[in-house]
């Protein structure tokens, strides 16, 4: 992997942090020191686990940071709100003329749409929220699908994996791409 | 001793690589020094984020340095401990001595 393209990937997976900046120039840094004794594979290996093993550390912190009672607050409510979006698109979608398939591609359009959305609306609240927002998704889907009687369809796995995914995207955008007033350094 | 003035073992152990360090304490000297001393492969996301935990407690402060080639033209964060890190730390370590004190011989490490 390019260099430039390796730290755009890992600098938008660490974009939570405080120090984001400093983070990466200390990846970079013992990067270059490693790469003169180790073999490229291995280095890339160390520099992709401080990058995965870091996020958990990063997002409590952000937690932490923006207030945990808000941050719960923010992604409680975006989690409603993707239930009634959820709900309305299902109420919508089955009186329309189409086949099933058709019904059921438009709502999963809709339905990781509008995870993404909510999860790119609830980072301008609270940057952290969009992550919290993922992990109610995931687990609600788990649960749902845990009481379910019928079997595990392609449809209930990629909303249960694709879904969580779109909504840390969606806050990634938002902490990337727009000012980040929601909290006091 | 009050509540407050507990540390976490991860702050305890930052803390300590900060005295250790002195003026030449950044995120990735601090992971070196506490892999070096205690064989602890921390995350340098664990690392700052305690770091910044500690600077908003104000037991450390940070200032930044110059921007070097070798960190992709990024400059380092350089953090040092404060009169109420100090503190801090020096009331963690004599607790952590005298409840260490009279310990069965099998407790000892040297």
């Amino acid at each position: 992997m390019k260099g430039r393209r390796r730290q755009r990937i890992a600098s938008a997976l660490l974009a939570l942090a405080m120090f984001g900046d400093e983070v990466m120039g200390d990846l970079e840094e013992e990067l270059a020191i490693r790469a003169r004794t180790q073999s490229t594979l291995r280095i890339h290996l160390w520099y992709w686990s401080q990058v995965v093993r870091s996020i958990p550390a990063v997002v409590l912190q952000r937690c932490h940071r923006d207030g945990w009672f808000l941050t719960c607050a923010v992604a409680i409510v975006a989690i409603l709100a993707q239930g009634a979006v959820e709900w309305t698109v299902r109420i919508t979608v089955s009186g329309l003329m189409a086949t099933s398939h058709v019904r059921l591609l438009l709502s999963w359009l809709l339905g990781i749409g509008s995870l993404a959305g909510l999860g790119y609306l609830a980072a301008s609240v609270r940057p952290s929220a969009s992550i919290l927002l993922a992990l109610i998704a995931f687990t609600a889907g788990g649960v749902v699908g845990f009481f379910k009687d019928d079997a595990l369809s392609w449809f209930r796995i990629s909303v249960h994996v694709v879904g969580p995914i779109s909504a840390v995207v969606g806050g990634a955008l938002r902490v990337r791409h727009g000012p980040d007033n929601s909290t006091e350094r | 001793m009050p509540r407050g003035d507990l540390l976490g073992s991860l702050e305890y152990i930052v803390l300590l690589a900060l005295v250790h360090l002195g003026e030449d304490a950044y995120g990735l000297s601090v992971r070196r020094a506490i892999e070096a001393r205690t064989g602890r492969d921390m995350s340098i996301g664990a690392v700052y984020s305690t770091l910044e935990r500690l600077e908003a407690k104000g037991y450390v402060s940070s200032r930044m340095g110059d921007v070097t080639p070798e960190r992709g033209g990024r400059a380092k964060r350089h953090f040092r401990i404060e009169a109420p890190g100090e503190q801090a730390l020096r009331t963690a370590v004599t607790a952590i001595r005298q409840m260490s004190r009279g310990l069965p011989r099998s407790w000892r490490t040297t």
